[in-house]
C-alpha cells in the first residue's frame, strides 16, 4: 500500500502548538481579561485530523508516543502553574487556585475532543490489552491526573492549612467566604473523580483531616466552658455548635460528610461530658427546670444508649419522692388520722402522677424509656406498706369519698380525678384486695341509696378499660338489684295498703342477690312487734312472685327515721327525727319502758351478740348529740379512773391520738339511761350505724378473707394450666400460672409452690418419676 | 407357713407370727432386713403376710426353707448397693408402713423408717430429723419421701449445691434454708 509520508515530529510541533494556545487562552483569561485569540474552526478541525492521521498510521508506538507526548506537555503546563501559585497563602491562595483550577479544566475538556479519534480505538484497546493498560486514560482524565500529581501535591499542605483557617474563623464567629468551602469540595471530588471511589480522595485529603481538626477544636472549647459556666448555659452552647454544623455541612460540604462530622461533634460535645450532663440530671428534676430538661432530652438523644442512664436517673427520683410521700402517710398510727388523711393522700399521688405524665410529654417526647421508668417507679412504692391500712383499701376510702361526692368537683374535674384514680390502680398487684374492699363500700353506698349513678358507672368502665372485666360482672349485678327493688316497691306499696289492720309504718325494702353483695347477716334480732308485722308483710308479697327463694334478714343494714318526743330544758315538750340503724332503732325502742338499762338487759332482749350491740350502742353515747349515758358500774372501771389521776407521767408519755380511740369504749357492765336533751336547733338528726373502731377489724377480715380467696385462684389457674398443657415443667407451671394472675395480684411463688404440693397430694398431678422437674397432669 | 399362720385366721401370718419368723431368720425387728423381706415378698400390708405373699415370696427366692432364706439375707442386703434396686425399695416402704387408706405418714414413723433405711446414706438425717420435729410437725407426702432420696444423693456437704430451680417440694426448700447457716457455723468452729 503506497501511504504518504507522515512527518511525526513536524505534526506534532504543530498539534502542541495549538494545544498551547489552548491552554493560554483559556488560563490566561482572567490574566488579560481582553481579548482572547480564540481557535478557529478550521484550524479546529486541523487538529483534529492531525491526530487522525496519527493514529491510523501503521506504526504502534508512534501512537503510544503521541500519548506520552501529551502526558509530557500536561506536565509541563501543571508545573508551570503551581510555581505561579505557590507563593500565596490562605485565602489568596485559595480562590487562586480554584480560578486556574477551573480554566485548567475547562482547557482539558475542550482537548478531549481534539483527541476524539484515540478515545475511540487506540485508548481503549490499551486500557485492555496493555501491561499497564490501566494507567491509560482519556484525554482530560490525564489532564486531571497531572493536575494531581504535580500541583496539587505541591500545594496540598498549604491548600488545607487555608481551608481549615477558615473553618475555625467561621466557628470563631467572623464572617468568611463560605462558598469557597463549597467550591472547594467540588474541586476535590472533581480531582477524585477517576478513582474506585471517588469519594475517597476527598474523604482522604479533606474530610478526615476537617474532622480531626473540629473534635481538637470542640473538645478544648467545651471543656474550657464547662469550668466557667453551668450546665444549663454549656447545653444551650452544645445545642448551638450542634445546629452550626450541621449547616455548614448540609450548604457547604459534601453529603458524605454531614453524618460523619454530626457523629463526630456529638462524641465530643455529649458524649465526652455524659457524666457532668447526667449528674446536673438530677437536679434538674429537682428543680423542675422543663428547659433544661427539654434540652438535655434533645441532645442525649442523639447518642446512642444516652438516654439509659437518665430515665435510670429518673426512676430512682421517683422512687425517693414517692415513698417520701409514702412514709408519711404510713407514719400515721392512728386509724381515724389515717382515714382522714386518705384522700390528701391519694391526691398527693395523683398530682405526682400527673406531673410527672405532662413533664415526660413535655420535656422527653413521651419517650418509651422514660415512660416506662416511671411506670416503674411507680409500681414499686405503690405496693409498699402504708401503715395501718393497706393501699387497696386507701384507694377505696378515695374512691368512696369521691363518689359520695364529698369533694366539691365539678363532674369534669370529677371525672378527671377517677381516670387518674384508675391509672394509678394499674400499678397495684394486690388488685384484689381493692376489689373486695370497694364491693365492700359500694354495697353501703347503694343501700344509703344516695348515689351518683352516672359517675359509678364511669368508674367502673374505666376499671374495665384498664384492668379487665375481671370483677364487672358482680359489681353490675349489685346495680342491677337495686333496680329491680326500685321498680318493685310501687306494687308492694299497693299491697301494703290492701293490709288490715294498716302497718302504720312506711317500709321500704331491699332484696339482694347473695351471689353479688358481699354481706353476710351478723347477727339474729328480735324485732317488736311493728316491725315483725312489716317484715311478715313483705314476706308474703315477695313470695307470691318467687316461690321458691329464700329470704334472709340482713338486720344491720338498713335505716329507721324515728320520731323522738322529749322534753326540752324548759319542760316543753320537743320533737325531733332521728335517723339511725335497725339495730339502733330497736336499742332506743326499749327505753319506751324504762328509763335505764343494763348491758345484759338490753342483749337479752333483742337476741344481739356482744360485738354488734358494743357497735350499734358507742354513736348513740359518743355522738355530740347525746342520746344516752353510759354509766360504768363495774369496780375494776373505777380503779382505772383512779389510776389515770395517780399516773399523770405514764399519760402524757402516751400520743394525743390514743386518747381518741377510748372514747369509743362500751363493756358488758353498763348501765344505759336516756340523756337530757338541750335545746337542738336542727329538726332530724343522723347518727353513725357504728364506730370507726371496726374499720380496723374489718381491715383484718378483708386480708383473711383475700388469703382465702387467692389460695382458691391459685389452685384453679393451676389445674387450669396443666390442663391445657398435660406435662410441663415445674418452673414453668409456676411462672405460667402466675402470670394468668396478675390481673387479681402478684402471687407469691413460695405458695403457688406449696399448693402444687398439695394438689399433687389430692391426685390433681403428679411429678415423672424419671425427671423430678416434670410435672403430669392427672385427669 | 403353717407354722406362723394366726389362729383364727389360716391364710395370714399376723405381729406375733411375723415376730417368730424373724426370729428364726435371725432377724431383729428394727434390722433393716425385715423390711427388706417384706419387699423382696412383696407384702401390701405392714405387719402381715398373706398366704399367697409368703409362698410366692419364698418361691421367687428360690429357697425351700427357712434356712434357705437365711442363707440368702446377706446377699439380699448387698442387693441394696445398687441404686436403682434401692430407689425401689425406698419407695416401696412409704407405701407399704404408711398403709392403704392414708395419703401421708405419720412424722414419727418416717423419722424411725428413716433412722434404719438412710442411714449413713444421707449426711444430714439427724439435722433433717430434727428440723422436722421443730418446723414441721405433721405428716410426710409421698412427694417429700420419694424426694428425700434424690435430696440425699445430690446434696453435697455444704449445701451449696442446692438449686432453687430444681423443683425441690418447698418442704426441703425450708430445710435448706433453715440448715444453711447451721451447717456454716459448725465450719467456722
Amino acid at each position: 500500500m503506497d501511504t504518504p509520508p507522515f512527518d511525526f515530529d513536524q505534526k506534532w510541533k504543530e498539534l502542541e502548538n495549538g494545544l498551547s494556545l489552548i491552554f493560554d487562552a483559556c488560563l490566561n483569561t482572567a490574566a488579560k481579561g481582553t481579548t482572547k485569540r480564540s481557535i478557529s474552526p478550521k484550524e479546529w478541525t486541523n487538529y483534529y485530523t492531525i491526530v487522525y492521521n496519527w493514529c491510523t498510521r501503521q506504526e504502534e508506538q508512534k501512537k503510544e508516543e503521541l500519548y506520552h507526548k501529551v502526558s509530557s506537555f500536561f506536565e509541563s503546563i501543571v508545573r508551570q502553574q503551581a510555581e505561579l501559585l505557590k507563593t500565596n497563602r490562605g485565602v489568596i491562595l485559595l480562590r487562586e487556585y480554584l480560578k486556574i483550577f477551573d480554566n485548567f479544566t475547562a482547557a482539558a475538556t475542550f482537548l478531549k475532543n481534539i483527541f476524539q479519534y484515540m478515545h475511540r480505538y487506540w485508548i481503549p484497546h490499551q486500557q485492555q490489552n496493555a501491561v499497564d493498560g490501566k494507567s491509560i486514560k482519556i484525554i482530560d482524565q490525564l489532564a486531571l491526573v497531572k493536575w494531581r500529581e504535580i500541583c496539587y501535591e505541591m500545594l496540598k499542605n498549604a491548600i488545607l492549612e487555608a481551608l481549615l483557617d477558615l473553618v475555625e474563623q467561621d466557628r470563631e464567629g467572623e464572617t468568611v467566604d463560605k462558598s469557597l468551602l463549597s467550591n472547594f469540595v467540588q474541586a476535590y471530588i472533581k480531582i477524585g473523580v477517576h478513582e474506585e471511589i471517588p469519594d475517597n480522595f476527598y474523604k482522604q485529603e479533606f474530610q478526615n483531616p476537617f474532622i480531626e481538626k473540629t473534635k481538637e477544636y470542640y473538645t478544648k472549647e467545651s471543656d474550657l466552658f464547662h469550668q466557667t459556666n453551668s450546665v444549663s448555659e454549656y447545653m444551650k452552647k452544645a445545642e448551638e455548635r450542634l445546629a452550626h454544623e450541621q449547616q455548614t455541612a448540609q450548604r457547604y460540604l459534601h453529603p458524605s460528610t454531614e453524618p460523619e462530622l454530626k457523629s463526630a461533634c456529638e462524641a465530643v460535645l455529649i458524649t465526652r461530658h455524659n457524666e457532668i450532663l447526667q449528674n446536673e440530671f438530677q437536679s434538674m428534676l429537682k428543680h423542675e427546670r422543663e428547659d433544661d430538661m427539654k434540652r438535655f432530652y434533645h441532645l442525649l438523644s442523639r447518642i446512642p444508649n444516652g438516654l439509659d442512664l437518665s430515665s435510670e436517673t429518673m426512676k430512682n427520683f421517683l422512687i425517693d419522692v414517692g415513698m417520701a410521700i409514702i412514709k408519711e402517710q404510713s407514719s400515721t398510727s392512728n386509724t381515724k388520722r389515717a382515714l382522714i388523711n386518705s384522700a390528701p393522700f391519694i391526691h398527693r399521688l395523683i398530682k405526682l402522677h400527673k406531673k410527672y405524665v405532662d413533664i415526660i410529654t413535655k420535656c422527653f417526647s413521651d419517650h418509651k424509656l422514660f415512660v416506662q421508668a416511671m411506670d416503674e417507679a411507680f409500681t414499686i412504692f405503690i405496693n409498699k406498706n402504708v401503715g395501718v391500712f393497706t393501699m387497696a383499701e386507701l384507694l377505696n376510702f378515695f374512691v368512696d369519698h369521691l363518689l359520695k361526692g364529698n369533694e366539691k368537683l365539678s363532674e369534669e374535674q370529677l371525672e378527671e380525678t377517677l381516670e387518674s384514680t384508675v391509672r394509678l390502680f394499674s400499678y397495684f398487684d394486690d388488685k384484689d384486695v381493692f376489689y373486695l374492699a370497694f364491693r365492700r363500700s359500694l354495697s353501703k353506698r347503694l343501700l344509703s341509696r344516695k348515689i351518683n349513678e352516672d359517675a359509678e358507672m364511669s368508674f367502673i368502665a374505666k376499671l374495665k378499660v384498664r384492668c379487665g372485666d375481671v370483677y364487672t360482672k358482680k359489681l353490675e349485678g349489685m346495680f342491677n338489684d337495686i333496680k329491680l327493688s326500685n321498680e318493685r316497691q310501687p306494687a308492694f306499696k299497693e299491697y301494703v295498703k290492701t293490709i288490715e289492720p294498716p302497718l302504720g309504718i312506711d317500709i321500704t325494702v331491699t332484696v339482694l342477690n347473695d351471689l353479688y353483695w358481699p354481706l353476710t347477716k351478723q347477727t339474729e334480732l328480735a324485732l317488736s312487734s311493728e316491725l315483725l308485722r312489716c317484715m311478715k308483710a313483705f314476706e308474703d308479697f315477695y313470695h307470691k312472685h318467687n316461690e321458691k327463694r329464700k329470704l334472709t334478714w340482713l338486720y344491720n343494714q338498713g335505716n329507721v327515721t324515728m320520731a323522738y318526743n322529749y322534753p326540752d330544758p324548759k319542760g316543753r315538750s320537743k320533737k325531733l327525727d332521728l335517723i339511725i340503724s335497725c339495730m339502733q332503732a330497736c336499742i332506743v325502742m326499749l327505753f319506751n319502758d324504762t328509763n335505764r338499762l343494763s348491758f345484759k338487759d338490753v342483749q337479752d332482749q333483742l337476741n344481739l351478740t356482744d360485738e354488734i350491740l358494743k357497735y350499734s350502742i358507742a354513736p348513740l353515747i359518743y355522738h355530740k348529740l347525746k342520746l344516752l349515758n353510759r354509766i360504768v358500774t363495774n369496780a375494776n372501771n373505777v380503779e382505772n379512773v383512779q389510776n389515770k389521776k395517780e399516773n399523770p407521767n405514764k399519760e402524757t408519755n402516751k400520743p394525743k391520738e390514743d386518747d381518741d380511740d377510748d372514747k369509743d369504749t362500751v363493756t358488758q357492765d353498763d348501765e344505759f339511761e336516756i340523756a337530757q336533751m338541750k335545746r337542738i336547733p336542727k329538726t332530724r338528726v343522723a347518727y353513725p350505724p357504728g364506730s370507726t373502731r371496726m374499720i380496723q377489724k374489718q381491715s383484718q377480715q378483708l386480708q383473711d378473707k383475700t388469703k382465702q380467696e387467692r389460695i382458691i385462684k391459685i389452685e384453679l389457674a393451676l389445674v387450669r394450666v396443666m390442663k391445657a398443657r398435660n406435662v410441663c415443667t415445674l418452673n414453668e407451671l409456676i411462672s405460667e400460672a402466675s402470670s394468668q394472675l396478675m390481673k387479681y395480684f402478684r402471687p407469691d411463688p413460695r405458695i403457688v409452690k406449696k399448693r402444687i404440693e398439695t394438689l399433687m397430694e389430692r391426685g390433681f398431678m403428679k411429678r415423672d418419676e424419671e425427671d423430678q422437674k416434670q410435672i403430669h397432669y392427672v385427669a | 407357713f403353717l407354722q406362723y399362720a394366726d389362729e383364727q385366721n389360716k391364710d395370714f401370718i399376723n405381729e406375733e407370727g411375723l415376730e417368730r419368723f424373724f426370729q428364726d431368720l435371725g432377724i431383729e425387728l428394727s434390722d433393716i432386713l425385715t423390711l427388706i423381706v417384706a419387699w423382696q415378698f412383696g407384702a401390701e400390708t405392714f405387719g402381715e403376710f398373706s398366704k399367697e405373699e409368703f409362698i410366692e415370696g419364698f418361691k421367687s427366692l428360690r429357697c425351700e426353707s427357712t434356712r434357705d432364706l437365711k442363707n440368702k439375707l446377706p446377699s439380699l442386703k448387698a442387693e441394696l448397693k445398687d441404686d436403682r434396686c434401692f430407689r425401689e425399695f425406698y419407695q416401696f416402704i412409704f407405701n407399704y408402713v404408711k398403709g392403704p387408706d392414708t395419703k401421708v405418714l405419720d412424722l414419727n414413723m418416717a423419722v424411725e423408717l428413716w433412722n434404719v433405711v438412710l442411714k449413713d446414706r444421707f449426711k444430714f438425717l439427724d439435722l433433717w430429723t430434727s428440723f422436722l420435729k421443730e418446723r414441721h410437725n405433721k405428716a410426710i407426702s409421698k412427694d417429700t419421701w420419694n424426694l428425700l432420696l434424690e435430696f440425699s444423693k445430690h446434696i453435697n456437704a455444704t449445701m451449696t449445691n442446692y438449686d432453687d430451680e430444681g423443683a425441690w417440694p418447698v418442704l426441703i426448700d425450708d430445710f435448706v434454708e433453715w440448715a444453711t447457716p447451721k451447717i456454716s457455723s459448725v465450719d467456722k468452729k
